[in-house]
């Protein structure tokens, strides 16, 4: 069931008149059958995965926190991460490691292996899978304490605002939430309304109508330097309209039963550098790499060679997260060199504060290395990634690329003008916390450019698939 | 100053910006109802009227806009004087109009002998729900659409869009906000398009026709719609479905037509499989329905300068396939005469 569908909205206009109904008393058991049918809805045989997961994450906790020492607890806790990314691997990756062993004994002339039996990529297992092995290293670290009560480990888990796109929320946030369940104030209501209305926006509005636009140049493969330019910005804005647009949408409707989800995205296209980007793109996704892969792996403790290393690793990882494919890959080892890039140029030159001047440059840079990164992400090859590689240097325009430039700017504009008075005032409740016909103006005019300009029938959340 | 990251105040504040929001979206509704009603709605409203007053035809052609093109006085002369034929195309419709108008009409005692079967093959992908919802449907026959079988949502949006103006033009609004498509509005003071129109004897030179060596379609102006395979989707099969077993009922004979499609299609967008789905389709309903025949279950071809635009044939054109249609008409009612 996708957000952006009118199942969903009937589904979410039932489910909070039984949860009102219901009371603070049943709102668990509620939305975790909510949880459950939203799950289901989209294909019911990969509930059973699901509950799998869930399972070995809520026993697994309860034994660590029971484990009688510290060896006996990483043990469980390494158990149970096994067996989540073995899950994750055979659902999503067997295909893709199988396919690459065929090749590389292809190439020394050995014989086939099997073609795997192709799976539909189970919704959301990249989030989950995420989610239940944070959890597990939490238990065994002592941050957070094992979760003793099934009906709100699987809430926990399943509650549908998350479930299939994130945020890849931890348990020290979520948990404590659904434990001690508040009643729903009316800014919940307020604030919950107009980030469903932006996180709509930002998806059907924007990201459905920069895809329009861009969607026939990566189809065609074939770029000159100004289709680069139009694929490459379009995408960006593109992505962070989706995948936000997704995440906004999630933390208002959770708003509406009392819940914070944790802020995912921050102003990316503001960041000054690509490790301030990472603290302020899919922030869940960033910071889980940084506590549970990069850290454990070492960190920055063992110096720069180790250092390099494991950021290279770090975002091969993320990079793979993704996707079973290799411009995922290569997108994730970009990420990992210039972040390893960057640190080498702060050692060099010392930490400094940014002037304004400095400042604005530094935004620019790096939005520059973005969008060249969003290009690798969106791209469909390794080759498609070196032609328009070396496209971008030739310089050639086509005579309608102004005209085509334009058609794009005003959804950019959009995202501008709604974000940067946020950005600017630091209050992400702007629009919202001011006089109630000025509150409502904007409802309105949100609520008429979804109704307007939103794409119909247009491209599910590109975070579904992975 | 409060963080990005904060998501409550201390003051809580009253719901007064929800009511005004909710209060804001039913005046702007209840403004716009006194806007004039787009030129297709109004077309196919004023059609479902002549349904109860208009004389019956022997003879019955159904589709949509493309359909629109079969110019019946050029199709009388090649079928003898005792036959009277219709056009009832209505644009932008599907299967599901066909039903509802047919059953109308057998409530009325005016249905047709002979209903032929002409919609464009590449509209059988979208059931027009809400269009059908929204300029069509009666609440009783709303009422049993959602006994058929529909989707929950599907007949909810369909209901929205009958209550909310903006929702009915939203394509229309769409690409005037898009791309500067002002025919929407021009459309709105254009007289409706009447069933009685299309029985006029001779209407090629409405339009003079274009040079036949000239086209103004290329493949900068298909839509992506025309580039993709044709799929059927699935309303439009179980209506017409319900749409031949009630003509076998009544005793009326459906006669499928596929209406040609430009050269171009093929020849710069290559695709063997974009037809496959249409003609098995075909092909398995006339096994499934005793009632329905077929002059042409194959796409054929027209050269480019027979349309006006990539879906619809242009004056030259429609009288080209009129006269074809026509003379194929009359060899299968010599085989398989309906009195």
């Amino acid at each position: 069931m996708l957000f952006n569908s009118i199942d969903f909205v009937l589904f979410l206009v039932i489910v909070l008149a039984v949860v009102r109904l219901g009371g603070i008393r049943m709102r668990n058991w509620l939305l975790l059958i909510a949880s459950i049918v939203f799950y289901g809805w989209w294909d019911w045989r990969y509930l059973g995965l699901l509950g799998f997961n869930c399972a070995v994450a809520y026993y697994g906790g309860i034994a660590i926190s029971n484990a009688p020492d510290l060896k006996k607890k990483r043990s469980l806790c390494s158990l149970c991460v096994i067996i989540s990314v073995a899950l994750l691997a055979f659902f999503k990756y067997r295909g893709f490691f199988l396919d690459n062993i065929h090749t590389a004994l292809h190439a020394f002339g050995l014989g086939p292996v099997a073609k795997p039996y192709e799976f539909i990529l189970p919704v959301g297992i990249s989030f989950y899978t995420f989610q239940a092995i944070a959890y597990v290293v939490d238990v065994c670290r002592g941050t957070t304490p094992a979760c003793t009560n099934l009906r709100d480990f699987l809430l926990f888990k399943t509650f549908f605002p998350q479930l299939v796109a994130g945020p890849i929320e931890r348990a020290n946030n979520l948990l404590p939430q659904i434990q001690n369940p508040r009643p729903v104030t009316n800014n919940d209501v307020i604030e919950g309304l107009y980030l469903v209305l932006w996180g709509f926006c930002k998806k059907v509005v924007i990201a459905d109508n920069l895809a329009l636009k861009i969607a026939p140049i990566y189809a065609r493969g074939e770029f000159n330097t100004g289709d680069i330019i139009i694929a490459a910005v379009g995408f960006t804005f593109q992505a962070y309209g989706d995948f936000s647009g997704y995440t906004d949408i999630a933390r208002g409707v959770a708003r509406w039963f009392g819940v914070n989800l944790m802020q995912n995205f921050n102003f990316p296209y503001y960041a000054t550098s690509p490790q301030d980007f990472w603290r302020r793109w899919h922030i869940s996704l960033g910071s889980w790499l940084r506590e549970y892969l990069y850290i454990p792996l070492g960190g920055n403790r063992k110096g720069p060679f180790r250092t390099w290393l494991n950021l290279i690793i770090t975002m091969l990882i993320g990079g793979l997260w993704h996707g079973p494919s290799w411009p995922y890959v290569i997108w994730g080892a970009y990420q990992g060199m210039i972040l390893s890039l960057h640190r080498w140029w702060v050692a060099w030159r010392g930490e400094k504060r940014h002037s304004h001047t400095s400042r604005a440059f530094a935004i620019a840079g790096n939005f520059l290395l973005t969008i060249y990164g969003m290009l690798i992400f969106r791209l469909a090859s390794w080759e498609q990634i070196v032609t328009a590689t070396g496209e971008i240097f030739h310089f050639q325009f086509a005579p309608d690329f102004a005209l085509k430039s334009m058609k794009m700017l005003p959804y950019i504009f959009v995202i501008l003008i709604v974000e940067t008075p946020i950005f600017a005032t630091h209050n992400q409740w702007f629009w919202v916390r001011r006089r109630p016909v000025f509150t409502a103006a904007v409802f309105l005019v949100l609520f008429y450019l979804i109704l307007i300009l939103g794409v119909t029938g247009g491209d599910q959340f590109i975070y579904f698939a992975f | 100053m409060e963080t990005n990251l904060s998501t409550s105040h201390s003051k809580e504040p009253a719901l007064t910006p929800i009511w005004l929001f909710i209060i804001g979206v039913f005046a702007i509704e209840t403004l716009l109802r006194v806007m004039p009603e787009g030129f297709m709605t109004r077309t196919v409203q004023h059609r479902a009227e002549e349904v109860r007053y208009l004389p019956p035809a022997d003879i019955q052609f159904m589709g949509d806009s493309a359909t629109s093109g079969v110019r019946v006085g050029l199709i009388e002369p090649f079928i003898g004087q005792d036959h009277q034929v219709s056009n009832y195309a209505l644009p932008g419709t599907s299967p599901l109009f066909n039903y509802f108008v047919l059953r109308r009409q057998i409530i009325e005692k005016k249905a047709p002998k002979l209903i032929v079967l002409a919609p464009h093959p590449f509209t059988w992908g979208d059931p027009f729900l809400d269009r059908f919802m929204a300029r069509f449907a009666t609440p009783e026959e709303s009422a049993r659409f959602l006994r058929d079988g529909v989707k929950p949502s599907d007949w909810f949006y369909g209901t929205l869009c009958r209550l909310s103006y903006t929702l009915r033009y939203r394509e229309e609004l769409y690409k005037f906000i898009t791309a500067g498509d002002t025919l929407f509005f021009e459309n709105l003071e254009t007289p409706v398009g009447s069933v009685q129109n299309t029985r006029a004897k001779i209407l090629v030179t409405e339009k003079p026709p274009l040079e036949p060596t000239r086209t103004i379609i290329n493949k900068t102006n298909v839509p992506p719609l025309l580039r993709s395979p044709i799929v059927i989707h699935r309303y439009n099969e179980m209506y017409l479905d319900k749409f031949c077993a009630l003509a076998a009922k009544n005793n009326i004979k459906i006669l499928w037509i596929t209406l040609p499609l430009p050269e171009m299609l093929r020849r710069d967008f290559p695709n063997p499989e974009r037809t496959a789905a249409y003609e098995a389709f075909v092909e398995r309903k006339k096994a499934q329905h005793s009632n329905l025949f077929s002059l042409s279950a194959n796409i054929t071809e027209l050269p480019d300068h027979y349309y006006q635009d990539p879906w619809h044939l242009n004056a030259f054109g429609a009288r080209h396939f009129s006269e074809t249609a026509g003379k194929q008409l009359g060899d299968w009612l010599r085989e398989h005469p309906i009195h």
